[in-house]
């Protein structure tokens, strides 16, 4: 074996090599996907590491070979916080997915409960509309029925009305027609009067033979004058006859309002029944329209809820392009890496930890640096991997809260107060990050 | 609310687009939308007068930083709404100075954008 430098770190970087193989394997010890995905990444990386590390141990390094060594050995221990800060940057993802869709879950379930409920109440208002208006209709029959009565009785009594002013006009008629006889009444009358004179007159001339036409003379004036008084009465009966059957004749048509004795109760009855409904329908709408109202009210606070909490659709998309870019950047980093090993290429431009800080500057969120400051610190405190701290967010449904997703992207300590991030939010703090826990609506 | 109001919408996820638009169609509001700074710069140096803007802060071609600045200079008093995930003060402090009138955290309750909205429009 070449005792060059590279030869002594050789067995060490062997047993990073190893000891990659094995974090991999811990991490992934059958928690889920993102340990999967952990122990995958190990693997290919070990496997990409170890023979060309074997290679170099058997056939020696290059004299540059000292810093490669060193190097190497450096990014290798330095992929141990790298797995970590993606692992809990996956996590974090993870928890942000899983608290929205349950909350999401939770709030299309209270919509269905809500939509349901106003369903029911609808088909409560039908059922209560249809017995309403069956009722109404019912009545409304009654109501016809009672109103045909009287339209036939009115007409009936129309019907007489009228024969009764024919009959007025035909008997007004005929005492018109016995005003015509009553001056020849008179004049028969005062005739008789003048003859009862004559004969009175030529009974005097007769002297003594003349007494008993003079009787008779005195009797027929006495006669005539009680005709011509019985002709004045009549004339004046008749008279006032006439003026009676003109007034009665000149006045307006009227009609008798008699309608049948128990027609107009009922109808009174069924008015009362219809304003007792109607009493009963104003109150019941007014509840109805208020309790629609308070139903579509909670139905659109969480269906506006449900919107806002589809925002974690944007903020798991910025994660994963961010992972996205840090595996991309990890995979080069190693590429040159395993090209270094083999002599083919100079040192990576910087060092794993370099690049590390990078991921560091791209975060736009405060989860981002919340995740890479967990992984970095249990990785110093304790030498674990931060499987225990995976997740910031609620990972059981009942933990799940509207306001989860809120809670996960500010890590717990915005939203939540500074319980369990405190230690993260200090960690922000003594590393002198501005991206702080400020408040989640400002206005300027 | 006496009168619709326009608010132009700007940001890179559909997923945004769809969720804000619908909130704000939901309570009444017209809205405009544009995938990123550039876009709604066309649109406002088109002639559209929204009554506000809400824009995300980073996006590709011209990001919300910039519109703001660029958009301040065209509408002097319509309210601007930065609505990102961004958490770093001082582009925060930028937008700020730029001339936006509020900084919100995604997400954002749609409860919560619209009372927001309330305390910047007049006449809401």
């Amino acid at each position: 074996m070449d005792p060059r430098p590279m030869g002594r770190h050789g067995p060490r970087l062997a047993g990073v090599t190893l000891a990659l193989a094995l974090l991999a394997l811990g991490a992934g010890s059958g928690i889920g996907w993102p340990h999967a995905a952990m122990l995958l990444a190990g693997l290919v990386i070990g496997l990409m590491l170890h023979p060309a590390l074997l290679r170099r141990l058997r056939r020696g390094a290059p004299s540059e070979g000292v810093d490669a060594a060193e190097r190497v050995t450096r990014d290798v221990r330095m992929l141990r916080k790298a797995f970590g800060v993606l692992q809990e940057q996956v996590s974090t993802t993870i928890g942000t997915s899983e608290a929205a869709v349950l909350a999401m879950t939770e709030r299309i379930a209270r919509v269905h409960q809500g939509s349901h409920g106003l369903h029911q109440t609808m088909l409560e208002a039908v059922a209560h509309a249809n017995h309403v208006s069956g009722s109404s209709l019912a009545q409304s029959d009654l109501h016809a029925q009672a109103l045909a009565a009287v339209a036939e009785h009115l007409e009936r009594e129309r019907h007489r009305h009228d024969g009764f002013r024919q009959a007025l006009a035909e008997i007004s008629r005929a005492v018109q027609d016995l005003q015509s006889v009553n001056p020849r009444t008179q004049e028969i009358a005062h005739q008789a009067h003048l003859l009862a004179n004559r004969a009175a007159i030529e009974a005097a001339g007769a002297g003594p033979e003349g007494a008993g036409f003079k009787g008779v003379a005195a009797e027929a004036h006495r006669l005539s004058a009680q005709a011509a008084e019985a002709a004045r009465r009549v004339s004046d009966g008749i008279d006032q006859a006439a003026r009676s059957l003109e007034r009665e004749m000149k006045r307006p048509e009227r009609v008798a309002w008699v309608a049948p004795s128990a027609t107009l109760p009922e109808i009174a009855r069924h008015m009362r029944d219809m304003h007792a409904t109607l009493g009963t329908l104003v109150p019941y709408l007014q509840d109805l329209s208020g309790r629609m109202a308070v139903g579509m009210d909670e139905v659109n606070r969480d269906i506006l809820a449900a919107l806002g909490e589809m925002q974690f659709q944007d903020i798991n998309r910025q994660l994963l392009e961010q992972l996205h870019r840090a595996l991309g950047g990890l995979s080069e980093h190693f590429t040159q890496l395993y090209a270094l090993i083999e002599g083919r290429a100079p040192p990576p431009p910087v060092l794993l930890e370099e690049l590390m800080d990078r991921w560091q500057d791209s975060y736009v969120m405060l989860s981002q640096h919340l995740a890479h400051s967990r992984a970095a610190t249990a990785l110093y405190t304790d030498g674990q991997l931060p499987a225990a701290t995976l997740a910031a967010a609620p990972r059981k449904p009942e933990a799940a809260s509207p306001g989860a997703v809120a809670g996960v992207m500010a890590a717990g300590a915005a939203a939540a107060g500074a319980g369990a991030a405190g230690d993260d939010e200090a960690a922000l703090t003594q590393g002198g990050d501005e991206h702080a826990v400020g408040p989640r609506i400002e206005l300027f | 609310m006496t009168q619709t109001k326009t608010v132009l919408l700007v940001d890179d996820s559909a997923t945004m687009l769809l969720s804000v638009k619908t909130t704000l169609e939901m309570s009444g509001y017209r809205v405009a939308v544009a995938s990123d700074g550039e876009a709604a710069m066309t649109q406002l140096k088109g002639g559209m007068k929204p009554d506000l803007i809400i824009t995300d802060i980073n996006m590709p071609k011209m990001d919300g930083l910039a519109l703001i600045a660029e958009a301040r200079k065209l509408l002097r008093f319509t309210p601007i709404l930065a609505l990102t995930t961004e958490s770093q003060a001082s582009k925060r402090e930028e937008a700020k100075k730029s001339g936006a009138t509020g900084w919100l955290v995604k997400p954002v309750g749609g409860s919560a954008l619209l009372d927001v909205i309330k305390r910047v429009l007049p006449g809401v």
